[in-house]
């Protein structure tokens, strides 16, 4: 009875010890400016007595791409290697997570031995602020401001800025829209008016600037005529 | 006993009581569930999405995973790189306007990709209330909403 106890013991022990110790489970990248794509690696090593074999990665996003260095899958005991993460960071914005499994022979399907996180800050070319110009249905057609404002070191200017009705029941005389520069190539001002506030309505507004292309060739706000929301009115806001 | 038969003896009392428990309660519930003391700020549990009001939910997988067996009426909105971000948001906005309670769902518990287009509706500041599932698409599929084919 001792050794059968014992045996399952051993046994108990060597199944639990096959693992991968990464040197940092967690890294932080700073994205330049109007990069299309960020790349960082992950080392690790193989500190347990048995041999390791990577079966499986998910980031879990379409944009991110993992890469075992060389292909290598199988790992001896005392082995290292890398694993290399390539995010494509056309789509993203501020400051994102990106947690990445990496499953290990014998891991359940749910749950993998190593989750990696990835937090890439992406700076923003060109910012619109705020991205949603809001007039109550029945307030005053007061002009409102968007600021479109460059990142820090570029020169950008805006070329023109125009309003497309969106939405069937929205005119495109809804609103009107007029570009101000304050600091050329820095800062500029779009003000918008609607014609009238008696309905609800929605603009696009399409900030053009000079660059030749890309996805900043082109930066989107909308003016929006509305009614409160249930919560709103709730919440009793004006 | 010699060594055999007592594990013997052992692997059938073990078999026993493993037979007994899953004739009693039977099998393992291998649904997602829910908990709503471990939601995150933003997050839902199915279960808690409102049910006296229309609801806008947003698809934050891949294109061919919506359209396979996306939520009827859903619509989508991800992060991959090959789609339109402003299409997207230019589609989203009066959709938001009409049904100010949006929920948004990607593939599962650990996909964050549902976060990120939650943060950006409300970064919209369209007055709705927006939040990511927990558990995701993996969450509707076990309840019913949807079906895996």
């Amino acid at each position: 009875m001792k050794r059968i106890i014992g045996t399952w013991l051993a046994l108990s022990v060597w199944a639990c010890a096959a693992n991968l110790n990464f040197k940092e489970t967690s890294k932080e990248v700073t994205a330049k400016t109007d990069a299309s794509e960020v790349n960082t690696e992950f080392a690790f090593t193989n500190s347990s007595k048995k041999p390791v074999t990577i079966v499986q990665s998910d980031p879990g996003c379409p944009c991110v791409k993992v890469q075992i260095a060389g292909g290598k899958l199988n790992y001896a005991p005392g082995e290292s290697g890398v694993i290399r993460a390539t995010v494509d960071v056309t789509n993203l914005s501020g400051t994102v997570d990106k947690p990445i499994g990496i499953w290990l022979d014998k891991d359940p399907k749910e749950k993998p031995s190593v989750v990696i996180n990835l937090r890439v800050h992406i700076p923003t070319l060109v910012e619109l602020e705020p991205k949603t110009l809001t007039w109550m249905v029945g307030s005053k057609p007061e002009p409102q401001v968007v600021t479109v404002k460059m990142a820090e070191g570029q020169s950008i200017q805006v070329v023109g800025a125009t309003i497309q009705a969106t939405g069937g029941k929205t005119k495109s005389e809804s609103f009107s829209a007029t570009v101000k520069t304050l600091e050329k190539g820095r800062l500029y001002e779009v003000t918008v008016t609607p014609r009238d506030t008696a309905t609800p309505g929605i603009g696009t507004i399409r900030v053009e600037t000079d660059l030749a292309s890309g996805k900043h060739k082109f930066e989107q706000g909308f003016a929006v005529v509305r009614n409160r929301t249930a919560t709103e009115k709730e919440a009793g806001k004006p | 006993m010699n060594p055999f038969g007592q594990a013997m003896a052992i692997a059938t009392i073990s078999f026993a009581a493993a037979g007994g428990t899953y004739w009693i309660k039977g099998p393992p519930v291998r649904a997602y569930v829910c908990d709503p003391a471990s939601l995150k700020p933003g997050e839902i549990c199915l279960q808690q999405v409102p049910t006296d009001a229309p609801i806008l939910w947003i698809d934050a997988r891949p294109r061919k995973d919506w359209e396979k067996n996306g939520i009827k009426e859903s619509i989508l909105w991800n992060l991959d790189p090959a789609e339109d971000t402003q299409a997207f948001e230019a589609e989203a906005v009066p959709r938001i306007l009409e049904t100010p309670r949006v929920v948004v769902y990607c593939t599962s518990e650990n996909c964050g990709i549902s976060h990120q287009v939650a943060a950006r509706i409300r970064e919209l500041g369209l007055g709705a209330e927006v939040w990511a599932l927990k558990g995701g698409w993996d969450a509707l599929r076990d309840s019913g909403r949807v079906r895996s084919e």
